[in-house]
């Protein structure tokens, strides 16, 4: 090895080493002589330098169709998905269109996705390259008060060449609420900053000193003196944007979630739930008037104003797992959060294109194979054995356990024929994805399954079958990708254990016809490529169940889940499958 | 040898990455402010905020905020950092420094505490603490161009347990103020600091101002506009000064409380001692009608039929416009009038008085 080469790169790894050591104690801690003051100062000041350099390429500069007025985004994608503030883009959402300029000096085209007029979000794509510089999100749980911070953006349209102003501040306060403006707009659990931020700023970044975007500004207290900053702006922090992006880049209208529950302070300082609404979330899920709020997910809740906060940044249909005290016990429950219908002075329209271009980019991620290439399919031939057992009915009756061998021919149905001990056949249950039968020994009549059993065979045939063939030749009329789900408080069975596993995976929902008039969510972990659960809807009925993936194997070249669990209305099953053979 | 230049190159890395965090250096003084300050909440009235902060300047309760209406409360509530809530009485005020000293006692939501009862022997066992304080006993060492943090709840942001705002900057100057407050000169002539941190804010009179070690500099002032330039001066009342006032107030303790001057902050109206024309059609041209004898327009000079053009070098078109003009104006202030009498223009300054 080359001797020189060697000291150089030692050089340069002290360079780093120093540039990092220094940044944080640049500001404090006794310099041993003014030269080592002045050495630290330029270290701190090339180190903030070098990092405006390398972010700044993501910075946009959002200008409206006519290029009249605007204010600031960020891109997160090098396709050029970005993210900028609602209020920012409610002007050009009759065509959609507008012009984003980078710091490179150009000006391209810009076509506005979705939307979160709530929490004042929404996402929009660049054009006219084939690959965009783009910044990180960042973990905003981690941020505290104090942290130093840099907004970029085009403050007062300042900006001639596209290139961002830079101001540097602290974290000034982190979790804040600031109520919204008829509805819309409310800053929920954001931050404070006093790092100027003005008109124009909108949709801005707000980077950390590690270059990842923590939140995106929008929102400055102003007093008597006008709309300029006076050391107090907000940024909508980006764990809660990260739970509204794919509703963002699927072009839909995102919603924010409610549990119709109203907590007010009660009389001993504890937060209590004053108001329940009997069709709510909160109400379904078995909270009642009176009980004291103790936790949200991992949030322990201080005050009514912190349970606003913290709910403020979930999606609608978003599971929360909501802790209470009633009368001393504590108790637990699982709410799927109603949707709030944001105001819009125009219906908004989604646009199907948009749309269907997240459905397959998501369902492409069910296509990849282990190293991640998109995998040729081809009609097999399969057959399994499966192991039923049932969960115990409320009546305390336990169903014995069923055994079925299961056969799937090319593209036909799935058959299900169900096995005595003594190995004598029973009844065949028959299913594709738009009805599910069963025939009685060797019957020639086919009889039907109960709706709300039948839209849980229909939905898992979509799984099974439909998702193994080659998207081209997927039919996916009627299917729409419909935003994001937590990974965590997948079920009632889960252990406290699971459920408390930090988890800041989101799921991404298609949402896919099946049987007569029913729908299922299939949660798609994009970047593991599996499904994680489906819900199913009965439309007409309103039935629900839910379908846990997991346990998945390899078979016949395609990762399929082994383990199936159930729960539905009154019924509630946990397949083992086993025993594959695959054929041509 | 080269093996192990590397790897303790490769080790500096490690390092440096473990201590590379978000962390401004700011976090220790951050700390120690916001514990030290509590959420003060009374009346408001107007341009008036009903909300501010204090700062804890004894274990056992003893805040110091600015004097503005809102300690002019029947029953002001202080929330500590912890989210605790505490009544608070007026111990002193001193309208020249435009300091307060409040005590902190049980806070009682169904008997509010009359302010003319906290001296009675009943303060003595409504003892509240002990709480996270600053001595004002200890000096900190202050050069311009030092960083300073200001912890308050300007535009009430922080709610309950939340944390208070911070405002950074640096210190710039210790100087005598040269500043009003709306029409009202700020009658604070002592040292001011000066800093760039920006504290003119609804709310953030009576912040903490504390150095990167979290010592304490001073107390955050009243929202004032320079005379010179018209701009919001961001300032605080220097540690000395308040040491003086709270042990001022502590050695008065048991006597009498200055509640009065609650009432002399209530505004005023200025008079001139003239009165307009308000003969004429649509716009009533500001001729003056009559001059009171010994008043101060007299006094300057003002005569009957004069054409006042102009106050404080604002243009005067009408009655109305007069009118308006002087709300602006306090008593004992000097007050600019251009006038016409006949074909001569002139300038008259007149001192204002009270309104009998």
């Amino acid at each position: 090895m080359d001797h020189k080469n060697l000291i150089m790169s030692f050089l340069a790894f002290l360079a780093i080493a120093s540039l990092m050591t220094e940044m944080p104690t640049a500001v404090y801690g006794e310099p041993r002589s003014p030269g080592e003051a002045h050495a630290r100062v330029e270290a701190a000041e090339s180190a903030r330098v070098a990092l405006i350099e390398r972010v700044s390429p993501s910075v946009v500069c959002v200008y409206d169709d006519e290029q009249s007025g605007g204010g600031s985004g960020v891109l997160i994608d090098p396709r050029g998905f970005g993210l900028t503030n609602y209020h920012v883009v409610a002007g050009m959402l009759d065509g959609r269109k507008g012009w984003g300029g980078l710091s490179d000096g150009s000006l391209y085209r810009l076509r506005v996705l979705g939307i979160d007029p709530t929490g004042d979000v929404a996402m929009f794509r660049l054009v006219g390259r084939d690959s965009f510089p783009f910044a990180r999100l960042g973990d905003s749980d981690k941020v505290a008060v104090g942290d130093t911070v840099l907004a970029m953006g085009n403050p007062f349209t300042l900006s001639e060449d596209y290139s961002p102003t830079v101001t540097r501040g602290l974290v000034t306060g982190v979790h804040r609420y600031q109520w919204g403006i008829k509805g819309n707009l409310i800053y929920s659990d954001c931050f404070q900053t006093d790092a100027s931020i003005n008109p124009g700023n909108s949709g801005g970044p707000l980077f950390n000193s590690q270059g990842e975007v923590i939140g995106i500004n929008g929102r400055i207290s102003v007093n008597t003196r006008g709309r300029f900053n006076v050391g107090f702006g907000y940024a909508i922090a980006a764990n809660q944007i990260k739970r509204f992006i794919p509703s963002l880049r699927a072009g839909l209208l995102a919603k924010h979630g409610t549990l119709q529950a109203i907590a007010e302070w009660d009389e001993a300082g504890a937060t209590v739930f004053r108001r329940v609404s009997r069709d709510g979330s909160a109400y379904k899920a078995g909270i009642r008037i009176g009980d004291r709020l103790v936790r949200i997910d991992g949030f322990t809740i201080t005050s009514p104003n912190h349970f606003a906060s913290v709910l403020g940044t979930y999606p609608e249909k978003w599971r929360v797992r909501v802790a209470v005290d009633r009368r001393g016990s504590p108790l637990e429950f699982v709410a799927r959060l109603d949707p709030i219908t944001p105001k819009l002075s125009a219906p908004f329209v989604v646009d199907e294109e948009v749309n269907l271009r997240q459905v397959e980019r998501v369902l492409s991620a069910l296509h990849r194979d282990e190293s991640g290439g998109v995998r040729s399919g081809k009609p097999l031939r399969l057959s399994w054995t499966v192991t039923r057992t049932h969960a115990p009915r409320s009546n305390g009756s336990v169903k014995p356990n069923e055994r079925f061998k299961a056969t799937q021919a090319g593209d036909g149905p799935i058959r299900l024929r169900r096995f005595y001990d003594d190995n004598r056949p029973g009844r065949l249950i028959e299913y594709d994805d738009r009805s599910a039968v069963q025939r009685i020994q060797d019957s020639d009549d086919t009889f039907d399954l109960p709706a709300d059993v039948a839209m849980v065979y229909t939905a898992l045939y979509v799984v099974q079958k439909r998702l193994t063939v080659p998207q081209e030749s997927l039919d996916l009329t009627g299917v729409l990708h419909t935003g994001a789900d937590a990974a965590v408080h997948a079920s009632r069975e889960q252990t406290a254990h699971e459920r408390d596993a930090p988890s800041t995976e989101v799921l991404e929902i298609v949402e896919w016809p099946v049987a007569q008039h029913a729908v299922a969510r299939l949660a798609v972990n994009v970047s593991a490529g599996r499904v994680a659960f489906i819900d199913t809807r009965d439309i007409p009925s309103g039935s629900e169940a839910r379908i846990l993936l997991s346990d998945y194997r390899e078979i016949g070249g395609v990762r399929r889940p082994c383990s199936i669990k159930v729960e539905g209305p009154g019924f509630s099953w946990h397949d083992t499958l086993s025993d594959w053979s695959v054929g041509p | 040898m080269t093996r192990s230049v590397m790897i303790s190159a490769l080790a500096l890395v490690m390092c440096g990455r473990t201590l590379s965090t978000n962390a401004s250096g700011f976090d220790r003084a951050i700390d120690i402010a916001s514990a030290r300050v509590v959420k003060l909440y009374g009346v408001g009235a107007g341009m008036q905020e009903g909300y501010g902060t204090g700062v804890l300047v004894s274990p056992d309760g003893q805040v110091l905020t600015v004097s503005s209406l809102l300690i002019g409360a029947r029953q002001i509530l202080a929330v500590a950092h912890d989210g605790s809530r505490y009544g608070a009485s007026l111990v002193h005020r001193d309208p020249a420094r435009q300091l307060a000293l409040l005590r902190l006692h049980p806070y009682d939501a169904t008997h509010p505490v009359d302010q003319s009862n906290t001296q009675d022997s009943e303060a003595e066992t409504d003892s509240v603490g002990p709480f996270p304080f600053f001595d004002l006993t200890v000096d900190t060492a202050l050069e311009p161009g030092d960083w300073v943090i200001a912890a308050g709840n300007a535009f009430k942001v922080a709610d309950g347990a939340e944390r208070m705002s911070i405002a950074h900057g640096v210190f710039s100057v210790a100087t005598r103020l040269d500043a009003r407050r709306r029409a009202r000169d700020f009658p604070y002539q002592g040292e001011c600091l000066v800093i760039d941190a920006i504290t003119s804010n609804p709310g953030a009179p009576g912040s903490a101002l504390v150095n990167l070690d979290g010592g304490f500099l001073g107390m955050t002032g009243r929202v004032v506009l320079s005379n010179l330039t018209h701009t919001h001066l961001n300032h605080a009342i220097p540690r000395s000064v308040l040491l003086d006032f709270v042990e001022e107030a502590n050695a008065r303790a048991g006597g009498e409380t200055e509640v009065a001057m609650v009432k002399a902050e209530a505004p005023q109206i200025v008079d001139l001692g003239i009165r307009l024309s308000r003969a004429g059609y649509r716009t009533i041209l500001p001729f003056v009608e009559r001059v009171r004898r010994n008043s101060p327009a007299a006094r300057a000079g003002i005569k009957r039929d004069d054409l006042i053009l102009s106050i404080n070098g604002r243009a005067v078109d009408n009655v109305q416009d007069f009118d308006t003009r002087m709300k602006g104006t306090a008593p004992g202030e000097r007050v600019l009038l251009v006038i016409r009498r006949g074909r001569i223009i002139l300038d008259v300054q007149i001192e204002t008085d009270y309104k009998p």
